[in-house]
């Protein structure tokens, strides 16, 4: 049966089998009737005529996910052009004298100098107020932490004088069913008293 | 330049090129359509399972490598997609109890005997489960080998031949029951 196994196998993998081999699964009902149907299939598949895909929107297919590539690359022109703007400036205006160029790359570095000085500010301020947003949110959590714990406390004594006054009133109807069994005794005949007098 | 070899238009396509891309689409279009008719036997679910797998290309395209050809690696995107489809539309609806004349109606399938070949071709993909669809669209359809199926599906090959053998089993009832 492995080998039969094997045999179609190999058949439906597209290897050539003998004449004896093929006749060997041939004989075997089960085998003979896969085999039928595995050839039904590829007649199937040898008949079979593409359809032809109907009008779509190719264009639907192609989410938006490289407009970005598209914005860089005009981020990229906009930089290339001013860098030409630039050096189309310097070398069209040969009158500019080394002092002038230097006063500008003063003027540059001061500029620079200051936008370093107010990033720091900035990144100055950002941290305190990291600091004071942290302390707020020590301050919340203590003030959250408090109010449940005087939340519990209360609850805890309104259970306690709830459990105190349920007693007291189970002990008052005690008392009363006492009270009341203590004058059926007593107004009972003596004779249906349990006597338990030794002689 | 009018032809332009696979790898051209691959590599084109992506750099963003966006002729690029609709040629691909173009040439691979038909094959994944009708794969996706045989599994689905519905043209309006074929066209939304299809519009999903090149929205799949199309985001991993610059993943591809080239390591295994790109019809592997298409196929490889369809079969997922397929079984995703298959999933998600099982929830709302057996596939399975489709009306049958949705395809009849179909302009396309106005050659009778055509017809007549892609009903009975339909009516023994339906009477199969998917799993086993899958084996037998990849086997038959697809010519591909036990141990190509196993790779595809992430199945044994021992689990592949047992699929496809209970699908030639099925086909066996499912012609008796139609032979009377």
């Amino acid at each position: 049966m492995a080998n039969l196994e094997s045999l179609f196998t190999a058949w439906l993998e597209g290897e050539s089998l003998t004449e004896e081999q093929i006749r060997l699964l041939e004989s075997n009902p089960d085998y003979a009737l896969m085999m039928e149907n595995a050839t039904k299939w590829q007649q199937h598949s040898l008949n079979y005529q593409q359809l032809p895909v109907p009008d779509w929107d190719r264009g639907s297919c192609m989410p938006q996910a490289h407009k970005q590539a598209v914005y860089f690359g005009s981020g990229l022109w906009a930089m290339a052009a001013s860098i030409a703007l630039c050096a189309w400036l310097l070398i069209t205006s040969p009158e500019q004298t080394d002092s002038q160029l230097l006063e500008q790359v003063a003027k540059q570095t001061r500029l620079l100098e200051s936008q370093q000085k107010q990033i720091d500010q900035l990144q100055n301020m950002l941290t305190a107020q990291n600091d004071i947003q942290q302390q707020h949110m020590y301050q919340l959590a203590k003030e959250a932490i408090k109010t449940g714990r005087v939340e519990r406390q209360e609850d805890i004594a309104s259970v306690l004088a709830y459990i105190k006054t349920q007693r007291a009133q189970d002990q008052a109807y005690l008392r009363m069913q006492l009270n009341d069994l203590a004058e059926q005794v007593d107004g009972r005949p003596m004779p249906t008293v349990a006597n338990n007098v030794e002689y | 330049m009018f032809f332009q070899s696979l790898d051209t238009l691959i590599a084109k396509a992506q750099q963003g090129n966006k002729r690029a891309w609709l040629k691909l689409v173009k040439q691979h279009e038909t094959q994944v359509y009708n794969y996706c008719l045989r599994m689905l036997s519905h043209p309006d679910d074929a066209m939304d399972l299809m519009q999903e797998v090149f929205i799949s290309v199309y985001k991993s395209l610059p993943s591809f490598r080239g390591d295994c050809s790109f019809n592997t690696w298409l196929y490889q995107i369809v079969h997922r997609r397929s079984v995703e489809y298959y999933r998600r539309r099982k929830h709302h609806q057996s596939l399975d109890a489709l009306p049958e004349e949705a395809c009849e109606r179909s302009e396309i399938e106005a050659n009778q005997q055509q017809s007549q070949q892609h009903n009975e071709l339909k009516s023994m993909m339906n009477n199969l489960p998917w799993e086993q669809r899958l084996v037998v669209e990849l086997k038959f359809f697809q010519h591909c080998t036990f141990e190509e199926i196993a790779e595809q599906l992430g199945i044994s090959t021992n689990t592949a031949k047992s699929r496809l053998y209970s699908a030639l089993g099925k086909l066996k009832v499912h012609l008796e029951a139609v032979d009377g």
